[in-house]
């Protein structure tokens, strides 16, 4: 079809217009801010979790830190005030809001919700930093929530759906964030990994923002992260723990076929009320005499149950295949979860999913006589991420294109695997050193690229490592085997040795304009003995029980006689009052719960150790401490516990043990979820700090206040630095 | 007969590819896949003027253009427009059937094109050190009778175990290699009394140009259709396929930064410079 001249003017005019417009509105944004300290400074911030500013003092006088002491002889060196209760999710949520948890509504690793999903519950925990919600579309509205695919197909294919309503991982911290400000001001703002902030959300303005999530991102099956442990042993067979799974794997002429489980199958219907599930299946072939297997991952094949192991299934097409010998780690291996649903381009077309990429990596510990296998959870592959784990969405790939894949849950250390036994200390050194190899990688490229702006950098390692070896460092901890202190006393000095030269490189880096903050969450303290807080309310009656005998047994409060109960424990350091009008089955009127929460508060401080010493060093009334706190969230107390004690393990997930305080023999064997002055966390910067006692919440503002934005009303701390 | 054929066309085939692609091998690789695809375009354009029946495409053609043309002035009039709206369909018919000798005549060398440029662009050379899996299955015969496997050589390369892991199911035996160097390499095994050999190319980066072969055919015309690089294993030897197996394998060939497959490329490339041409060869599709 031929134009005539007036369409061709016409179509001129609207380009020309729609250019000058672009062009204008790319010249209305603001200005980016320019560093107090001058005009090309930069803002770098290393986030060190749980580095305790005790131990960094003492090896820093001792000349084993040289630029921490480099860094801290240009600036200041203080302890950092973190927020009750010192757990990571709540710690940095307050460094990212500036504000105390009142604001972000974080107050615990763990929620209680008071509509339990599991029949027969009056409340569950669930983790607190985010969930899973249904996004309903426009048509939801009319009770559409899938295509009936059956009825529309005469019963063919009824075995699956379509679903029209996509489930969306949503933030549950609330408040404000440092770098909404630092955009909005045109500062290019760059965030690896900073915890609690899952998914990791926009930040609209002229700067740019590019950020990964951390601490909270989940593996491709929707959990924290859940090892696979595959063996020929009996005992292997079908045993699910807490972080993972045994698994049986039988070897028919050096050959056997194992299963690695999936995330549910969304298109699937359920069949006898088992959530289906997507798995694939792969091969271990191992040489007849010499430790080293092949292993194969295979293509997926629709209908696998979770539970069978096929071992005389024909051969089938590999889709991934590495050789290991015994005691070798894999790279990581991607592959796809497949739907199985028929029809796939059609089902695409309807922008629904129909594979789900993953990745794991393998590490074979045993060859002969009986072959044992352990893979990694299924971690969210970064180069074709399943979940939102970055923005903009291709940052994650950027970063893995450029260093190579990674790790991207959010607690990557692999305690529970060393915790259940699947994985020795030194696998787990091993396991750790991989994690600590990539995060090198991408903090020396986030270093060579950082040329202006705002960049924030996460390391993980200084905090689990600490909780899985602070035994070897305490002679007094009931778990401590002999020998392991000469063995592994040292871990966690190394490690502060590697943290102190991956400084080295920034410092090396820096100019004079640059502010450098090295900043931790909260410092370390022993974890010798587990208290079990269900277990003093019952002693005490706030708390009943109606087979008391075998309160053990009951597993999250469900032997709870709740006409009879005013009180429970659910999470680390959370209390809860069974609240009238609040709880299903609440008993306290409103009017009773301050007399109530100051008896108890009272009394849980006279609870005293073996030793005489008190268990508890302070008790919280949330609503005295962080007012706004939102009662449906907030646990309405905190309990303090003093050096060397913590929450037990039963009493996070609502367990009453027989035993009010039980010594701590797991690995897990320092901790920080205590009262908060213990356990204060580091703050090094080559600025001057003019406040005394600087805290967790005054990071936000005063990292605002170093390229002149001024505090925002949603922050409620102070501004540390002397600024020019 | 067809196997010895594509075989005996194969080599020079692969010479010739590797002639054309010599100049580009500093270049990003998109240059070459859109300059080669171009020229595909513009050569078959050339070949269908010639392998088509032209006088009655531009028959068709103009009575295709009638029917557009009564449509747009009868639009008022329902029987005219139905009457040729079956016509335009019947004339699309016969279109697409005037166009079959010629797509006939292209097939061949088509795949033939796809498949060597498949050499150079669907799997990326190995990097210096990275870890890969050789795969050496048998046919049954061979395996059944217990033809002893070794690796003779491996330059270039490092392969262990010394001795392969066998597999009964796939009648395999599998090595890890990985390459010490950049270029080219060679493995040579023992296959009962014979020799054969399989290339392993490597490079500093993958995004590299260079011709990859991952899999070294045996008696499967398929395979030696779709992996022409190297000749296929003779059937004395007893081999049915020489695999290499490696993660992310598939080479990404990205223009402008949009990722699209390099075969999506290359139809595209070819049908656009195939348009671009017609004016100047003088040919009707």
């Amino acid at each position: 079809m031929a134009l005539n001249p007036l369409r061709w003017c016409l179509i001129a005019v609207a380009t020309t217009a729609l250019v000058v417009c672009t062009l204008a509105l790319h010249g209305c944004n603001v200005e980016a801010r320019a560093s107090v300290y001058g005009a090309d400074g930069r803002l770098l911030i290393i986030g060190m979790d749980g580095l305790d500013p005790k131990m960094l003092q003492g090896m820093m006088d001792a000349g084993k830190l040289p630029n921490f002491s480099r860094l801290a002889a240009q600036g200041t060196f203080k302890p950092l005030g973190t927020i009750m209760p010192p757990q990571s999710p709540v710690a940095w949520a307050t460094f990212i809001s500036g504000a105390h948890p009142g604001k972000h509504q974080i107050y615990d690793f763990l929620r209680r919700k008071l509509k339990p999903e599991t029949p027969g519950l009056v409340v569950e925990p669930a983790f607190s930093e985010s969930e899973i919600v249904a996004a309903a579309p426009p048509w939801y509205l009319f009770g559409c929530t899938e295509i009936p695919w059956g009825n529309l197909s005469g019963g063919w294919g009824k075995d699956w759906r379509i679903p029209l309503l996509s489930e969306e991982q949503l933030s549950l911290r609330h408040g404000d964030r440092f770098w909404n400000h630092l955009v909005a001001h045109g500062i290019d703002t760059t965030v690896y990994r900073v915890p609690a902030n899952y998914p990791p959300g926009k930040a609209r303005g002229s700067g740019d923002f590019c950020c990964i999530s951390g601490m909270g991102t989940p593996d491709t099956r929707g959990s924290l992260g859940e090892f696979f442990m595959f063996s020929e042993q009996e005992s292997a067979s079908g045993r699910d723990v807490g972080g993972g799974m045994f698994r049986r794997i039988s070897m028919i002429e050096n050959r056997g076929r194992a299963i690695l489980e999936g995330p549910t199958n969304h298109l699937k219907r359920p069949k006898r009320n088992r959530t289906p599930k997507m798995n694939v299946e792969f091969d271990v072939v191992r040489d007849p005499t010499e430790n080293v297997a092949r292993i194969d991952i295979l293509r997926p094949r629709d209908d696998q149950d979770a539970r069978t192991v096929a071992t005389q299934s024909p051969p089938r097409e590999i889709a991934q295949s590495i050789i290991l010998a015994q005691g070798e780690w894999s790279e990581w291996i991607p592959f796809n979860f497949d739907t199985g649903v028929p029809l796939k381009p059609a089902v695409q077309a309807l922008m629904v999913p129909t594979e789900i990429p993953a990745m794991v990596r393998f590490y074979l510990r045993k060859v002969h006589p009986v072959v044992e296998l352990y893979a990694s959870p299924l971690n969210i592959d970064p180069l074709q991420p399943a979940n939102e784990i970055s923005t903009p969405a291709s940052f994650a790939g950027d970063v893995a294109s450029a260093v190579g894949r990674y790790y991207t849950t959010g607690i990557p250390e692999d305690t529970a695997s060393l915790r259940r036994g699947a994985l020795t200390e030194d696998e787990f050194l091993q396991q750790a050193a991989l994690l600590h190899e990539e995060r090198v990688r991408q903090y020396r490229r986030a270093i060579a690229e950082f040329t202006h702006g705002c960049l924030f950098f996460y390391f993980g390692s200084t905090d689990q490592l600490a909780h899985i070896f602070w035994r070897d460092r305490d002679p007094q901890h009931p778990g401590l085997k002999p020998g392991e202190a000469e063995k592994y006393g040292r871990v966690l000095d190394d490690l502060y040795v590697r943290m102190d030269g991956l400084l080295g490189e920034a410092l090396d880096t820096l100019r004079e304009t640059d502010t450098i903050i090295v900043m931790s969450d909260h410092g370390f303290s022993g974890f010798r003995w587990g208290v079990n807080v269900n277990t003093w309310l019952m002693n005490n009656g706030y708390l009943a029980v109606a087979d008391r005998a075998n309160a053990h047994l009951y597993p999250t409060l469900s032997g709870v006689d709740w006409s009879q109960t005013k009180a429970y424990a659910m999470g680390i350091n959370s209390l809860f009052i069974n609240l009238a009008g609040r709880e299903q089955k609440g008993i306290v009127k409103p009017a009773e719960k301050r007399a109530v929460m100051e008896e108890i508060a009272a009394k849980m401080l006279e609870i005293r150790g073996e030793a005489g010493d008190p268990v508890i060093e302070k008790m919280y009334i949330t609503e005295d401490v962080y007012p706004g706190a939102d009662p449906l969230v907030a646990p309405d107390m905190l309990v303090g516990y003093a050096a060397n004690y913590r929450g037990s393990w039963g009493t996070a997930l609502g367990g009453i043990s027989q035993r009010l305080i039980e010594p701590n023999l797991d690995r897990w064997s320092g901790d920080h979820c205590i009262a908060h002055a213990i356990v204060p966390g580091c703050l090094l910067t080559n600025r001057k700090v003019i406040v005394a006692d600087p805290t967790l919440a005054d990071m936000a503002p005063s990292l605002l206040a170093v390229f002149g934005v001024a505090k925002p009303d949603t922050m409620s701390g102070r501004v540390i630095f002397q600024t020019p | 007969m067809f196997a010895t054929l594509l075989d005996a066309l194969n080599a020079p085939l692969f010479a010739l590819a590797g002639a054309l692609m010599a100049p580009f091998e500093r270049a990003p690789a998109w240059i070459a896949l859109v300059l080669w695809s171009a020229v595909s375009g513009g050569l078959m354009t050339w070949a269908f003027r010639y392998t088509s029946n032209q006088r009655a495409l531009r028959h068709v053609s103009d009575r295709i253009r009638a029917n557009m043309l009564a449509i747009k002035l009868f639009k008022d009039e329902l029987g005219v427009t139905f009457r040729c709206l079956l016509a335009l369909m019947g004339n699309t018919a016969l279109r697409l059937l005037h166009s079959l000798p010629p797509m006939i005549v292209m097939i061949i060398p088509f795949v033939l094109i796809l498949a060597h440029l498949g050499v150079w662009y669907q799997h990326r050379p190995l990097r210096t050190g990275e870890a890969a899996v050789l795969e050496l299955r048998l046919t049954p015969d061979a395996w059944n009778a217990r033809t002893a496997v070794e690796l003779l050589s491996a330059e270039g390369l490092k392969a262990e175990p010394a001795r392969p892991i066998p597999d009964i199911e796939r009648r395999s035996y599998s090595w890890r290699i990985r390459p010490t160097a950049p270029g080219r390499h060679n493995l040579r095994f023992k296959i009962g009394s014979q020799t054969i050999e399989k290339s392993v190319a490597a490079a500093e980066r993958i995004s590299d140009l260079m011709p990859a072969s991952v899999l070294r055919p045996g008696g499967s015309f398929t395979d030696r259709l779709l992996y022409p690089a190297e000749r296929a294993c003779a059937p004395s030897t007893g081999v049915e396929e020489v695999r290499i197996r490696y993660i992310d394998a598939e080479r990404s060939t990205p223009i402008l930064g949009i990722h699209i497959p390099w075969w999506g490329t290359f139809l595209i490339v070819s049908i656009l410079a195939a348009l671009a041409v017609k004016p100047f060869v003088g040919v009707q599709f």
